[in-house]
């Protein structure tokens, strides 16, 4: 550091406020203070809730329409399934009577 | 339930001594960026209140030393900076208030005439030689304070150093 850069230091050294500054900002700060932080901490504690909230929400949700999904699914393969064995019964009493009637 | 309220109301006591430390440890720090910054004791006194408060309302973290220096001298600045540019704040170098306290140099208009000559700087310069020379930072940490890259910060320093040289060069030639 040079000699015009320890002028400039010496001429920026820290000062001192008013000796009521500080009353003051505890003053100000005493004003509200309990509340607000209270508040903030209600706040942070809701908007926690609600978002644990949103997110079980959409989670039951997506569960339901999956269950649902699958409900549908297992109805459909039950129909064509069911639609399968009338076919391979009514394909077989044709075939027995055919059968029958070769017999005869 | 009584108990977790005593709790919370003593731990709130217990903030706003810790508060109180705070305010006592760096008012002179944060008004004193703030009063060479803009020269005027009165609107540094009001940033030195908001930025405090404004700590105060955060609700940080106020046992680490270190943490709450930064943060003060980062909100001081940037509180500074935005009032100055907000308000086109401008004083007459010479007729700009001068703090109570006296100066240790032997020269008093020596030191009053380079705080003049700083205040002619643009505000980032001005901060950044604020930060060099008043709470005599390395480069690294004025780029941390003011974000921007520490090349920038070197880049300010030369500049205004060179700047205020030559106008310090100047004007002492001119008296003499």
């Amino acid at each position: 550091m040079n000699e015009f850069e320890k002028t400039i230091q010496e001429s920026l050294r820290r000062r001192d406020p008013s000796p009521w500054l500080e009353s003051r900002i505890l003053a100000a700060a005493s004003a509200s203070p309990r509340r607000s932080w209270l508040q903030s901490r209600m706040r942070w504690t809701l908007a926690l809730g609600a978002v644990v909230f949103v997110m079980g929400g959409v989670a039951w949700q997506r569960e339901r329409v999956m269950d649902e999904r699958d409900r549908a699914a297992g109805q459909a393969a039950k129909q064509r399934l069911q639609l399968a064995l009338k076919i391979t019964s009514v394909k077989l009493q044709q075939i027995q009577r055919e059968v029958i009637a070769s017999n005869d | 339930m009584t108990a977790g309220i005593v709790s919370v109301v003593a731990s709130e006591d217990a903030r706003h001594e810790r508060f109180a430390a705070v305010v006592r440890g760096h008012q002179s720090m944060v008004f004193s960026i703030a009063f060479h910054f803009l020269r005027d004791r009165e609107r540094a006194e009001e940033i030195a209140q908001e930025v405090f408060l404004q700590l105060y309302r955060s609700g940080a973290d106020l046992s680490t030393e270190a943490h709450v220096t930064f943060w003060l001298r980062k909100v001081a600045c940037h509180r500074a900076i935005d009032f100055a540019r907000k308000r086109k704040f401008e004083v007459a170098l010479e007729d700009a208030p001068e703090p109570a306290t006296p100066d240790s140099n032997e020269d008093p208009w020596l030191n009053r005439r380079i705080r003049a000559l700083l205040t002619s700087l643009p505000e980032t310069p001005r901060m950044v030689m604020i930060l060099r020379y008043q709470e005599e930072l390395m480069p690294e940490e004025i780029a941390r304070v003011l974000e921007m890259p520490v090349r920038t910060v070197k880049s300010h320093l030369q500049r205004s150093l060179a700047l205020l040289r030559e106008k310090f060069d100047r004007s002492a030639g001119s008296l003499s």
